[in-house]
This record gives structure tokens, sequence and C-alpha cells, in this order.
């Protein structure tokens, strides 16, 4: 049996692996202001769609038995505008390595508003 | 197909009726790219897009001047919809296999359009949303900000 590990250091809770996964083994739920990723189930032999498609290659396949789901829980950065959920700490720390000038603390629907009203 | 041609909003022009959501919706399978909030606003498609640096897969590339994403590329992982400094990037759930899974879609200024001219363009009835040469566009903004300076 094969299953998927997420390395927990790495993965920064985007969609990318949740998207991918067309038998549903990647399961995600947003819970107010926390992400949870769980894997509840193994998962096929040969697809490795998920493992292709990672941002920080934080997905690896193990061979070993079916021993506990795993479950990842990530914090979820607050809009200081509005003050919703917006996206996950991790995802904000990623971005702001490779983007600079640009707000982060602010949302994208925030920021759309926001460049209407100006 | 409109090589140089781009979108360019006049907001002030903006009557509010919502046509250009209505036609953008129905040319691209539900998936509006532009939003109207007062003003309309669509993609500007920047000279050094943000969303381009952050894509980590290279699914953005600029054609003939235009941000579009290609979809094969693309992760729906929504890193560049946090990216865009005007929340140009829209995200719509889509369901699939009885789960809904985010769809990331942006304004392509109808780049593969039969009609070779953006529809919001072509549908807006009070001239808020033009479709012009970069050229052309800058002569006139350049013209309206003296006619004001002269005013006083």
């Amino acid at each position: 049996m094969r299953r998927l590990l997420i390395n927990e250091k790495l993965c920064i809770g985007c969609y990318a692996c949740y998207n991918a996964c067309e038998h549903g083994v990647v399961r995600l739920n947003d819970e107010g202001y926390l992400r949870k990723i769980s894997i509840l189930e193994a998962c096929r032999e040969g697809c490795i769609y998920c493992k292709d498609i990672c941002p920080t290659g934080a997905i690896a396949f193990v061979y070993e038995d079916f021993k506990v789901p795993q479950e990842i829980l990530l914090a979820m950065a607050s809009c200081v505008s509005c003050g919703l959920p917006m996206a996950t700490e991790k995802m904000i720390e990623f971005l702001s390595k490779r983007v600079e000038h640009i707000n982060l603390k602010v949302c994208p629907d925030c920021r759309r508003r926001s460049s209407q009203q100006a | 197909m409109g090589s140089s041609l781009r979108i360019f909003l006049r907001p002030e022009r903006c009557i509010n009726c919502y046509a250009c959501e209505v036609a953008c919706e129905k040319t691209h399978e539900g998936m509006g790219n532009i939003k109207v909030q007062g003003v309309p606003l669509v993609c500007l498609h920047c000279e050094v897009p943000p969303c381009i640096t952050s894509c980590y897969r290279g699914a953005l590339e600029i054609k003939e001047g235009i941000v579009v994403i290609r979809k094969d590329y693309c992760t729906n992982c929504g890193i560049c919809v946090l990216s865009c400094p005007f929340g140009a990037i829209m995200v719509t759930e889509v369901e699939r296999d009885g789960k809904k899974i985010p769809r990331i879609h942006k304004c392509d200024g109808c780049w593969e359009r039969p009609y070779g001219f953006a529809v919001c363009a072509l549908t807006c009835p009070s001239g808020a949303i033009g479709w012009e040469r970069f050229e052309d566009a800058v002569v006139s903004k350049r013209e309206k900000v003296y006619r004001l300076y002269l005013r006083g």
C-alpha cells in the first residue's frame, strides 16, 4: 500500500495538491482561522500529480503499512482591513520572498475595493 | 488579432450598468474577469507583473503585452491571487466529483476570441472601457490632464 506523506515543515497550505488529486485522497477544509489538510486513505500506484505540482516539494510517497491518518493544521492570516481569513501564514511567508512592494496584509477583495475607490 | 491594442479604463465615465460584467461572464464560460464596484476594474497587464514573479510553475506569461494564464500549467494554488496588488485575479469555485475546487482566472484581453476585440470594451455604452493602442491612450490622457491644467 502506498500512501502520501506531507512534510509539515514545508507545506504552505495552498490548493495545488488538493486540485491535482483526482481520487479525492487529499482533503482540505477551512474551519474559521484554521486550514486542515487531511489524508485518510492510501492512494493509487503510479499517480504522481501531487508530488509533481507541489510548490515546496513537501510531498513524498511511503510504502509502509497504512498507520495513522495524517492531519496538518495551518494558521490562517486575517486581513487587516476586513478581518476575514485570507490565506495561510506560511503561504504569505512563501510569497514575501518572491515579490516585493506588495502589501500582503490586505486580502485581494479589499485590494480591489480600495483600488476602485481611489 | 489586436497586436498592440489594450483595454484602457476611464472610470469617470462609468454609469454602473454592469453590461461589461455580463458580457465577460458570457464569453468566459461563466467566469467573469471584470468587477464593477462603482468603477470597473480589470487586470491592468503590468509591465513587470508580480503574478508572473510569484508563479512557481511559470503558468503566467506575457503574450503581445497581455498577461495570460496557461491553463495546462496552472495548478490553481492561489499564490498569484495573493500577489496581485489590485486584486484583479479572480477565484471561482467549481464542482468536481462532489467537491468544490477553486478555479483561477484573469483577464486575457480576449486574445483568443474570434472578435479580435475585448468584449467589455465592445459592450460598454458610455465609453468607460476603451480598446486602443498604448500610444493613443497615453496621448489622450495627457490631453485630458493638460485641459484640466488650463482650466486651473
